[in-house]
């Protein structure tokens, strides 16, 4: 059983549990063990937090990863967002020296040293990387036969590909594999890796413009027939799942798309029901997805 | 352009706009590496999927950086990129635009030219350890998932708290924060 301890970030846990219980769940099967870890806070969110201020952004990161360091255990998350705070801070923090110490400058004023010690995965990365797909696929018990997804890769996981270790940002496949061994169908869709809108704190700056993005996205992936959008990053989620409600509301352009994260979609294709995921949680109803599968 | 303008080293004039050579120094200092490298090509302009929809023109914050024009700071577009990273990954001269972006923010934040949306997001920080706290219909299907009420994170231990307040002190947002607030009222 590899241990982790599990980064939750802000809106898994405060908006979308399914996300967070599914991810709990599902990992179980690949012996990987997702514990409770105590007194992290926002990773902090790298759009808003960033934008203020660089150092601090890093250094409020720094706080989560040292946290974890002196448990000697490696963090796993399932946002992107907190990958980018966490990974690159972690990143950053390792690879400069200078950087290292302007920050522990800071971070001695709570007692707190950063060291370099441990890792920080998203849990897509430990999936393909660590488990394989072909683990992936023995785990499923319910095919998804015939469901057409389209992929939500979000911009954070790839970019900037100098500082990610997946490779090309433009077409990448890991995830697209991901969702094949479930016995689904990855659609193609015009502008696939496309921003979702939501991030650089733009939601909640401007937030007309942000969902004119992410009409353009649900349209495109409506127009491929896709039944199902599927995400690894919960601020993604919100924004492609209550976004359509928004939409809606302000523009008149109805999609009733359903949006899962791919732990969820990983549950279903192992055999859970909908309630432990969470599914009936979402804003746009997964009924007519459930319906085709199973 | 006047004489008498060209001659002064740090901020010369044309008409009515000021010029400060150090500005993109800044930026490349706060992390816009490179950015002096620009070459014009515009191709982060053409692959940004907010130029279609707004007046942001990643090639003009570019070349306003590099010129020195201070204005780039209060224009409101600044606001808009998503930090998608998309002209970043594509830049020929390999500058990562966004992180120049990201340094202008960051001075602007400085000359308390941040929106109150970003500032209310470090208040929620500072209040709870999350952007985004938890909720009471929140808490229900949490429960109903076998999940605690609140997550092990600062929720469940605000204790950890004072910690990020510390931080926040320590690099001046804070202060940022409590002026802005007072400028606002
Ligand atoms: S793509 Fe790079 S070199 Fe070309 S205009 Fe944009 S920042 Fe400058
Ligand atoms: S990172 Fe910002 S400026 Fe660059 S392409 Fe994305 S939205 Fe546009």
């Amino acid at each position: 059983m590899k241990e982790y301890n599990f980064f939750l970030g802000c809106i898994a846990p405060n908006r979308y549990p399914g996300i967070e219980a599914s991810a709990v769940k599902t990992s179980r099967k690949f012996d990987i063990d997702l514990q409770d870890f105590k007194g992290a806070s926002c990773c902090p969110a790298p759009g808003a937090f960033g934008s203020m201020d660089v150092d601090a952004w890093i250094a409020l990161g720094a706080r989560n990863i040292c946290l974890s360091e002196k448990e000697g255990k490696d963090i796993a998350l399932i946002c992107n967002g907190c990958y980018k705070s966490l990974f690159e801070a972690n990143h950053r923090l390792k690879a400069n020296p200078e950087l290292k110490e302007k920050i522990n400058s800071i971070l001695a004023n709570i007692d707190t040293e950063f060291q370099g010690s441990i890792e920080v995965r998203h849990l897509i990365d430990i999936l393909y990387n660590d488990v394989g797909t072909e683990k992936v696929k023995e785990s499923v018990e319910q095919p998804l036969t015939g469901l057409n997804v389209a992929i939500h890769y979000g911009c954070h996981l790839l970019k900037p590909k100098f500082d990610r270790t997946f490779g090309s940002s433009e077409r990448p496949r890991f995830f697209d594999e991901l969702v094949e061994a479930l016995g689904a169908t990855s659609v193609d869709y015009k502008e696939k890796m496309m921003c979702c809108g939501a991030g650089g704190g733009v939601r909640s700056y401007k937030v007309d413009l942000a969902l004119d993005m992410c009409n353009e996205k649900l349209y495109n992936m409506v127009q491929a027939n896709a039944d199902v959008v599927v995400n690894v990053c919960p601020f993604c989620h919100l924004q492609l799942d209550r976004g359509q409600v928004e939409i809606k509301e302000k523009f008149g352009d109805v999609y009733d798309l359903p949006v899962l994260h791919y732990n969820q979609l990983l549950g279903i294709a192992q055999g859970m029901n909908p309630e432990e995921l969470g599914l009936d949680a979402h804003e746009i109803s997964v009924e007519p997805l459930l319906a085709k599968i199973l | 352009m006047t004489s008498e303008g060209m001659r002064d080293p740090k901020h010369y004039q044309l008409g009515k706009t000021q010029f400060d050579p150090d500005l993109i120094k800044e930026v490349e200092a706060r992390g816009g590496k490179n950015a002096q490298m620009c070459y014009q090509c515009g191709t982060c302009t053409a692959g940004c999927p907010m130029t279609q929809r707004s007046g942001l023109r990643v090639r003009t914050v570019m070349r306003k950086a590099n010129l020195g024009m201070r204005e780039v700071l209060d224009d409101p577009d600044l606001w808009l990129c998503t930090t998608c990273y998309t002209c970043s990954d594509r830049c020929p001269r390999r500058i990562i635009a966004t992180d120049a972006i990201i340094a202008l923010r960051n001075i602007a934040t400085q000359e308390h030219k941040v929106p109150m949306s970003m500032i209310k997001i470090m208040g929620s920080i500072a209040k709870t350890g999350h952007g985004v706290p938890n909720s009471e219909g929140n808490m229900k299907k949490r429960v109903l998932l076998g999940l605690p009420e609140n997550p092990p994170t600062t929720h469940t231990y605000p204790e950890y708290i004072k910690d990020i307040n510390k931080i926040l002190e320590v690099t001046g947002l804070l202060k940022i924060k409590e002026e802005m607030e007072a400028e606002s009222q």
